[in-house]
C-alpha cells in the first residue's frame, strides 16, 4: 500500500490538534483495514461477538491517542499493535478462554477440514494462533510481527517455530486419525 | 543445528494464495521441513480467514468515530474538572490543618491565659493564617494555571 494515512502529531498538544484526522481520514483508514483486523481478532479469538467488541475498542484507542504520522503500513502494525495488546488484557482478566466456533453454520469447506482446523484451533495458545495468523494470513515478517506484537524479533522467529511446529503436528495427527 | 525458518516461506504461503505451486517449489516443500510444516498451517489459517472476512463484516466506520468522540470528550471533562477537585483536597487539607493547630493552640494556653494574651495571639495567628492562605493560594493557582492550559490546548475539537 501506498497510500498514507495523516495522523495527529505526538509532542506539541495543539499541533496534534491541528493536526487530528477527520471524519472523512478515518473512514478511509477504517475501510482499508479494519476487515483484516476483525479476522485478525476472530481467528485468535474463534468468537465473533468478542472480536467485534475488542475491534470497536482497536479504534477508540486509536483515535484517542493519536499517534504520530505514520505511512499506511505502520499504521496497519500499529492497529494490530493495539489489537494484540486487548487480546492480551482480555486474556489476562479472563484465564484463557477456549477457541470457539469461528463459523458454525457457514463453514463451506468439507467436514474432515472443518474439524481438523477446529481442534488444531483449540489446542494451540493464544499466543501461538497469534503469530501463526500475522505470519501467513497477514504476511508479516519477523520484524513487522515482533513490531506488532512487542515481542523482540528474535523471540518471534523461535515461538513461530514452535507455534509452526505444533500446529503442524496437531494437524497430521487429526488427519491420521480420520 | 534445526532450521527453524526458511526464506521460502513467503512463497509457500502465496502459491496458497494464488492456489498454483510451480514444479521447483513443490519440490522445495518436499525437501524442507520448514516449507512443509508451513504448507498444512498455512492452508489451514488461510480458509479460516477466508471463511471469516467472506461472512463477517465490520460495523460501520461512523460508529467506531462518535463512540471515540464520546470517549474524548469524557477525558476532556476529566482533564477540565481536576483543578477543581485539587483546590477543593487543598481547601480541605487547610481547614483541618487550621482546625488542628488551633486545637493544639488552645490545649497548650488555658482559655484564661487566651484571653489576657489576647493580643500576641492575635498577631501571631494572623501571620501564621495568613503564610498559610498565601501557600494554598499559590499552589492552586499554579495548578490552575499550570494545567488549565495543558487541558485547553488538549481538549479535542468536536
Amino acid at each position: 500500500m501506498d497510500e498514507s494515512f495523516p495522523i495527529a502529531g505526538v509532542v506539541p498538544l495543539a499541533d496534534r490538534e491541528a493536526a487530528a484526522m477527520d471524519e472523512q481520514e478515518f473512514s478511509a483508514l477504517y475501510d482499508a483495514t479494519a476487515r483484516a483486523i476483525l479476522a485478525y481478532l476472530t481467528g485468535v479469538t474463534g468468537r465473533r461477538d468478542v472480536a467485534e467488541d475488542l475491534l470497536q475498542e482497536t479504534y477508540c484507542r486509536f483515535l484517542v491517542r493519536q499517534p504520530p504520522s505514520m505511512d499506511a503500513n505502520e499504521t496497519r502494525r500499529y492497529l494490530f499493535r493495539i489489537a494484540t495488546n486487548l487480546l492480551r488484557d482480555r486474556w489476562r482478566k479472563r484465564d484463557e478462554e477456549p477457541w470457539q466456533e469461528v463459523a458454525e453454520d457457514g463453514f463451506s469447506v468439507d467436514v474432515d477440514t472443518q474439524m481438523d482446523v477446529r481442534a488444531a484451533m483449540r489446542a494451540l495458545k493464544p499466543r501461538e494462533r497469534e503469530l501463526l495468523w500475522l505470519a501467513y494470513v497477514e504476511g508479516m515478517n519477523h520484524a513487522e510481527i515482533a513490531a506488532a506484537t512487542g515481542l523482540r524479533a528474535i523471540s518471534v522467529r523461535m515461538l513461530l517455530f514452535r507455534a509452526r511446529r505444533k500446529a503442524a503436528g496437531l494437524l497430521l495427527a487429526e488427519r491420521s486419525a480420520i | 543445528m534445526k532450521r527453524t525458518w526458511c526464506e521460502r516461506e513467503s512463497d509457500v504461503v502465496e502459491a496458497l494464495r494464488r492456489g498454483f505451486f510451480s514444479d521447483e517449489l513443490r519440490s522445495h516443500v518436499r525437501s524442507c521441513s520448514v516449507c512443509a510444516e508451513t504448507q498444512p498451517v498455512a492452508q489451514m489459517l488461510l480458509q479460516t480467514a477466508s471463511i471469516v472476512r467472506g461472512e463477517h463484516s465490520p460495523s460501520g466506520a461512523g460508529l467506531v468515530w462518535r463512540r471515540a468522540q464520546a470517549r474524548k470528550r469524557e477525558i476532556a471533562l476529566k482533564r477540565a474538572t481536576r483543578p477543581l477537585i485539587v483546590m477543593r483536597c487543598l481547601s480541605v487539607a487547610y481547614v483541618v490543618l487550621s482546625a488542628v493547630w488551633l486545637l493544639h493552640f488552645f490545649w497548650r494556653s488555658g482559655s484564661m491565659k487566651l484571653i489576657s494574651g489576647w493580643n500576641g495571639f492575635q498577631s501571631e495567628t494572623a501571620v501564621f493564617g495568613a503564610a498559610i492562605a498565601a501557600l494554598a493560594i499559590a499552589i492552586g493557582a499554579w495548578y490552575l494555571l499550570h494545567d488549565g492550559g495543558r487541558s485547553g490546548a488538549g481538549i479535542p475539537s468536536m
